[in-house]
């Protein structure tokens, strides 16, 4: 069973259409890219997908494990097994890490019947996760974001995903900001998680993070709309000949 | 500075005629223009005739009922502190006399009513925590708790003061804290009150030189609750931080009011006031800060954050800066906003629910005002924050 499926998905912002009808197909354990210049409507699908306020979804359907997810809260689909990391993760000034990642942590757990973990377990497990990442003890301990680097706010992304092993992961914009050594220890993280059934949806601008997350499948999104898919090789295409052929066609 | 001696009992009859002259505020009075008192000054309230035969076992360890404290005789007190009633002690009440700012109508009629005080004279270093519970009960009754507590030059003092109880009564406390050179006075407070009481306070901080003050206080019961708080900057290099949290529902009405006198120097005042409103309750933190012409290199902050959780609440802030010395820095900021969107899809893009999402941001929010403080004092004050979040009505 396919894990992720857009169908014919059109999204507005108030009166403004943004996606135009959207489709596309992700199994376990495939890594799609979406390519897009700016404007195209990349991160609006990322908030759409995981169900952001704001939107209004005006037809088609998005499902997870063939489950619509279109009635369900953001809070519901996190728990279902989506995950979005964000292109700018939000500072959450007074909000513990540790108690922001055992609260997550516990929300999914408590979904599936299993109990709330135990405490010093979790830390342990938090730790060693962090580590893999370049994530110094000293920030596991400060509020969520607050004070934290663009590089290291990415890392504590990755860490999230680490933590609450998605079905379906999202990565909106993860290499903006990013430095070439902060975006091979975010892609070998990415790397690391994929295990035979998860599925990556990377959204990028760019093509450099494709060298690092190689992808199945290439799409290009213009307008609100996927208007080429390829492997790979359209990544390169992209980086070589930029945008223009593709919003033209739009 | 030397005063007239007043006893407390001239103190309590020259308030008395002041208020039968001035009676309550009237809503055409600035420093009450938003918040009402009809409710109050419409109710016929009496004194309570309590007398309390109570002991204690603790140490540090004061407790009023009605206004009225527990007889001295069962207290017990760590050396350095030296409590005595107000009647018997001239210099403190002559101090009150002259501290009381002229036309204070709640100053006067709290002084009226009250029967007697606490003197309370610190002068060293004292380890455990003053504690000062003020139990309230009883329908139609008017309480009148008055204590004054003087620091000693270099002398160190925590005061866990807390009011509570229920009864649609009246609490009116008047309080001088006079910290004297290289003083130390950590001052938290919890107002509690159940949600059909009235509490009007009044607190006056006079500060010497190289005194520093801590007032951190956490307004979370009461139908009708005021905090007003005067501190006086009497001589150079004296450090004052006012922290209040206040957290308003239904028809509730809160009251933050400051007033900081910047009379010499040097002198530093910090204000913090986070707020949170929830249904149709209202709010006022009105502040001001007068710098007077010699008062240079004076550093003047306030800043007041209220989260708003339902269209019909209400805050008002009312920043006054008066600044007569040409080389400070005084800032103030207000902000007045609902829960951020961004913060809330976060924590719920993350699996936690919306509640939960929501009580962690006003949490958050809240708890940032007093998260700087140690152990038992930060604990203290969190624990009615938290009640208050977790029995939330929307």
């Amino acid at each position: 069973m396919p894990l992720l499926e857009i169908e014919n998905l059109h999204a507005s912002i108030g009166d403004k259409p943004i996606l135009k009808g959207i489709n596309l197909t992700i199994n376990p354990s495939e890594i799609h890219a979406i390519m897009g210049p700016n404007g195209s409507g990349k991160s609006t699908l990322s908030y759409v997908l995981a169900g952001r306020d704001g939107y209004e979804v005006t037809d088609g359907d998005i499902r997870l494990d063939g489950v619509s997810v279109m009635e369900m809260e953001a809070d519901e689909r996190a728990r279902a097994g989506l995950f979005l990391a964000f292109q700018y993760p939000v500072e959450l000034p007074g909000v513990g890490g540790m108690s922001f990642l055992r609260g997550a942590v516990n929300a999914r757990r408590i979904e599936a019947g299993l109990g709330e973990i135990d405490h010093i377990a979790f830390v342990k497990t938090v730790r060693e996760a962090a580590n893999k990442l370049g994530i110094k003890d000293d920030m596991l301990k400060r509020a969520v974001n607050v004070g934290f680097s663009g590089g290291e706010k990415k890392r504590y992304e990755i860490l999230q995903m680490a933590l609450l092993e998605p079905k379906m992961a999202i990565l909106d914009e993860t290499d903006s900001g990013l430095d070439v050594d902060a975006l091979r220890i975010v892609s070998e993280g990415v790397n690391a998680l994929k295990t035979d059934d998860i599925g990556v949806l990377v959204i990028t601008h760019y093509q450099r993070l494709l060298d690092y997350i190689i992808p199945d499948h290439v799409h290009i999104l213009a307008d609100g709309k996927i208007v080429k898919s390829g492997d790979k090789t359209l990544a390169l295409e992209v980086e070589k000949s930029g945008y223009g052929e593709f919003t033209n066609a739009a | 500075m030397p005063h007239d001696v007043v006893s407390f009992e001239r103190l309590a009859a020259d308030a008395a005629s002041r208020y039968a002259d001035n009676g309550w505020p009237g809503s055409k009075d600035e420093a009450w223009r938003f918040t009402n008192i009809n409710a109050i000054r419409k109710t016929e309230f009496s004194p309570a005739d309590t007398a309390i035969t109570g002991t204690s076992s603790e140490i540090n360890f004061i407790h009023f009922i009605n206004g009225v404290h527990q007889p001295i005789d069962n207290m017990s007190f760590n050396d350095g502190v030296v409590c005595q009633k107000l009647t018997d002690n001239a210099g403190l009440s002559s101090a009150l006399a002259a501290a009381i700012p002229h036309g204070h109508h709640v100053a006067d009629f709290a002084l009226a009513h009250a029967s007697d005080g606490l003197a309370i004279t610190i002068d060293q270093v004292v380890d455990n925590p003053l504690q000062m519970i003020f139990d309230y009960s009883g329908d139609g009754i008017s309480s009148h708790p008055v204590v004054v507590i003087k620091l000693l030059p270099g002398a160190e003092l925590t005061i866990l003061e807390e009011h509570k109880g229920d009864g649609a009564g009246l609490s009116a406390p008047v309080m001088l804290f006079c910290v004297e050179e290289g003083a130390k006075l950590h001052h938290a407070r919890r107002l509690i009150e159940s949600d059909q009481r009235y509490h009007l306070g009044l607190n006056l901080v006079q500060q010497k030189s190289k005194s520093v003050y801590s007032g951190d206080m956490v307004m979370a019961g009461g139908d009708i609750t005021r905090s007003e708080t005067q501190v006086s900057l009497m001589e150079a290099d004296a450090q004052s931080y006012l922290n209040a949290v206040y957290l308003g529902r239904d028809a509730q009405m809160r009251d933050v009011t400051s007033r900081i006198d910047h009379d010499a120097p040097d002198c530093q005042s910090f204000q913090r006031i986070h707020g949170v409103l929830d249904n149709q309750s209202k709010a006022v933190f009105q502040g001001k800060v007068k710098v007077e012409r010699y008062a240079q290199k004076t550093d003047g902050n306030q800043m007041s954050r209220t989260l708003i959780l339902s269209r019909e609440a209400e805050a008002n802030t009312k920043p006054e800066l008066e600044i007569y010395a040409d080389d400070v820095t005084c800032s103030h900021g207000a902000t007045i906003g609902e829960l951020d969107s961004d913060q809330l899809f976060y924590l719920m893009s993350r699996g936690i629910g919306c509640d939960e999402a929501r009580q962690m941001l006003i949490e958050a929010f809240l708890v940032d005002v007093v998260d700087a403080l140690d152990d038992p004092k930060r604990e203290w004050l969190i624990e009615p924050i938290e009640h208050w979040i977790k029995t939330r009505v929307s």
